[in-house]
């Protein structure tokens, strides 16, 4: 084989053009150029992977390097000394199309499934490894930034809130597995009607939500659902889930610089919050067992959602991929289907 | 002998459909592999920029070794894993890793520096980074408290001198590089950016202000119009800050090349400041548009624009006379923990 190059010695930037002649089977790549002939050991020869449209780059060991644009010969060469054979495939698929394509379909699929099945999946085996005392210190920091900026002080009259633990606390006690938990009320401020689930237990519940109710079965459903985000550590669940993501995220496009960070965080939001919209679902099915065993009908929650969504004026409209619960006539009919009540309950359990 | 000096322009000859197929199929492989790919992709990536930039008709290489970066990810992946859990659960330890990596900063830029120029080639010969990690403390410790401490006066200063840094502590081959710039033209940049954000910013901040306010004192009312200040102000501050990074980047680059000399080559900087703020907007706009697509023609768009824009001045002979110098190997954790923790070791 024979063909030509430019050689970089190794010692100096200057370009020496050569003749390359090799035969299969000769120990020595021979270099041709004006001031004479270069014996170089073939054992030291590396053909460089071919990339796009760039000058090839065969490294010499001691003898430096060639560049050439004869890729047909520098390709003879490597597959000759069995090199770069996985890098040729690679460069084999960058240049078609059709790979691209199936390149694209692979990465959003995987990426889909890692986040919204690999790594809530992964977070809910990780959670049992943090412990609890941590998730409390979170909640507790959470609860006092929500009282700087969101929440006021409960108006709600101390035998009103005491009425209300009592019910959760009875039911709990009949029941006997509810997680660990402790009841704050608040004024919601700016959010108005709403109750939450703090990481380590902590459920807050606004004012204006104990308004909104027409019962107390209707808080009691609330309450369970939000036990239901309690028992299963969701907060935490969901920070680690986003925080694998974002991990993933930059092995992935960590050196594209902050504009790739932007491309990748922006499916992620996406599928993050129905990654939450899951756990709502779950909260809720916690919460339909939770009222059943209680013989406590399951719909009141649903109506109590219901109102809770025409009191607000823009939840109707926010399509179901982009808001965090699931769309509000869903979960109502889950509540209220086949309702039936424990069997130890008695003919009557209306609210 | 031809001792006359000439314009040498620098040119990138990638192209954004090319390098769009290389990088969703490295990408798909990446995670077909489960991410152990992921160095060899970034290698491949990483030497598609460098082996497509050509200098007086010879184009650089980039050498890395992928398991030596593959060693590097690893350990930096374990320190973020460690962060950012900690962040959400135990935010002592994530302080205290925070802390940690201010003091290790000038180490990490420094090895980070000298491993990246270590592998990048050209002719056959290595580029060097010869700074020391003792001068890293006093460009990014020292004179980074500093302009903290002076309430940011200090702070154009600091970045005269990590330009200094990075410019002035490059080899290639057994030549060095040499920086004489001076302070004033980061000053007037500095004022510049501070003019342009001085708006957004002062809008953030007073609705901030006027949140918390409304809060103690005002009613509902109050509290709405100064959530929607404080909602204007983040929104226009973002959408200023491409402007004001494009300009000091550009400006950087002018400032830098201009004062900087390799052997007996100069260089001219042409990069305007308009044309990359320009680059910027466009490649954000595209990016969203496309969900992140884009991103390989914006990458190609702004390589192009780095180089596209530099030449170098000398003779053919200043050109070819480098000579090699001895060199040693250098660890790839410092590269990676520079990465993954996003910090920005270029000139700016």
């Amino acid at each position: 084989m024979i063909f030509t190059a430019l050689q970089f010695d190794g010692l100096s930037s200057q370009p020496r053009p050569v003749r390359v002649e090799w035969r299969p089977g000769e120990g020595d790549l021979v270099l041709v150029g004006e001031s004479g002939e270069q014996r170089v050991p073939i054992g030291a020869v590396r053909v460089g992977d071919r990339l796009g449209q760039a000058a090839r780059i065969i490294y010499l060991g001691a003898a430096g390097e060639l560049v050439c644009e004869d890729h047909a010969a520098a390709d003879a060469l490597a597959r000759r000394l069995a090199q770069g054979g996985a890098m040729r495939a690679v460069f084999w698929l960058e240049r078609r199309y059709l790979a691209a394509l199936l390149a694209l379909l692979v990465s959003v699929a995987a990426g889909w499934y890692g986040l919204r099945h690999a790594m809530p999946w992964l977070a809910a085996r990780a959670v049992p490894m943090v412990p609890v005392g941590v998730e409390a210190d979170l909640g507790r920091q959470t609860l006092s930034a929500l009282d700087v900026y969101v929440f006021h002080p409960s108006r709600l009259p101390a035998a009103r809130q005491a009425t209300i633990r009592n019910a959760l606390a009875t039911a709990c006690a009949r029941l006997g597995d509810c997680p660990h938990y402790r009841l704050e009320f608040r004024d919601g401020g700016q959010i108005g009607a709403n109750a939450m689930a703090l990481p380590g237990g902590t459920l807050v519940m606004t004012d204006e939500l104990v308004a909104l109710a027409h019962s107390d079965t209707e808080l009691i459903g609330v309450l369970a659902h939000e036990l239901g985000h309690v028992a299963g550590r969701h907060t935490l669940r969901n920070a680690l889930a986003s925080s694998g993501a974002l991990m993933v995220g930059h092995v992935l496009f960590g050196d594209l610089g902050s504009l790739g960070d932007l491309s990748s965080g922006l499916p992620a939001v996406l599928l993050q919050t129905s990654y939450t919209r899951d756990m709502e679902a779950e909260a809720d099915a916690y919460a339909r067992r939770f009222m059943l065993r209680d013989c406590l009908p399951p719909a009141a929650l649903a109506d109590l959602l219901l109102r809770l969504e025409s009191g607000s004026k823009v939840s109707g409209k926010v399509p179901e991929f982009l808001s965090s619960h699931p769309l509000t006539a869903d979960r109502v009919s889950a509540l209220r289907s086949g309702a039936v009540l424990g069997p130890d309950c008695g003919p009557v359990a209306t609210p | 002998m031809d001792q006359e000096r000439r314009v040498y322009p620098l040119q990138f000859t990638g192209s954004g459909g090319e390098y769009f197929r290389i990088w969703i199929v490295n990408l798909a492989l990446t995670i077909l592999t489960l991410g152990i790919y992921s160095a060899w992709a970034k290698v491949r990536r990483k030497r598609y920029f460098t082996q497509h930039s050509y200098l007086a008709g010879h184009n650089f290489d980039y050498l890395a070794n992928p398991v030596n970066i593959l060693k590097g990810r690893l350990i930096a992946g374990a320190l973020f894993l460690i962060y950012v859990l900690s962040s959400k659960t135990m935010p002592m330890l994530a302080q205290a890793l925070l802390v940690a990596l201010f003091l290790a900063t000038p180490w990490i830029v420094t090895r980070s520096l000298q491993f990246n120029a270590h592998y990048t080639r050209h002719r056959g010969l290595s580029f060097h980074f010869h700074g020391t990690v003792g001068e890293a403390v006093k460009v990014y410790i020292m004179w980074g408290l500093l302009s903290v401490i002076t309430l940011g006066l200090a702070a154009p200063y600091a970045m005269y001198r990590r330009t200094g840094f990075y410019a002035g502590n490059h080899g290639f081959g057994s030549s060095r590089t040499e920086f004489n710039g001076r302070p004033w033209a980061f000053y007037k940049m500095f004022l510049v950016a501070l003019a342009l954000l001085i708006v957004p910013f002062g809008l953030m901040v007073a609705g901030v202000a006027g949140v918390a306010v409304a809060k103690a004192h005002g009613g509902p009312d109050m509290m709405k119009s100064m959530g929607l200040v404080m909602v204007a102000g983040i929104l226009l501050f973002y959408l200023t800050l491409p402007l004001a990074i494009g300009y000091v980047r550009a400006r950087t680059a002018n400032a830098m090349f201009s004062s900087t000399r390799l052997g007996a080559l100069d260089f001219v900087s042409r990069h305007g400041a308009w044309r990359l703020i320009g680059v910027y907007y466009s490649n954000l706009i595209l990016i969203i548009l496309t969900l992140g697509l884009f991103t390989p023609w914006a990458q190609v768009r702004l390589a192009r624009y780095w180089l596209d824009n530099l030449d170098v001045v000398g003779s053919e002979d200043d050109l070819d006379g480098f000579v090699a110098a001895a060199s040693d190997e250098v660890n790839a954790a410092g590269l990676e923990m520079a990465d993954v923790f996003d910090i920005d070791v270029a000139f700016t």
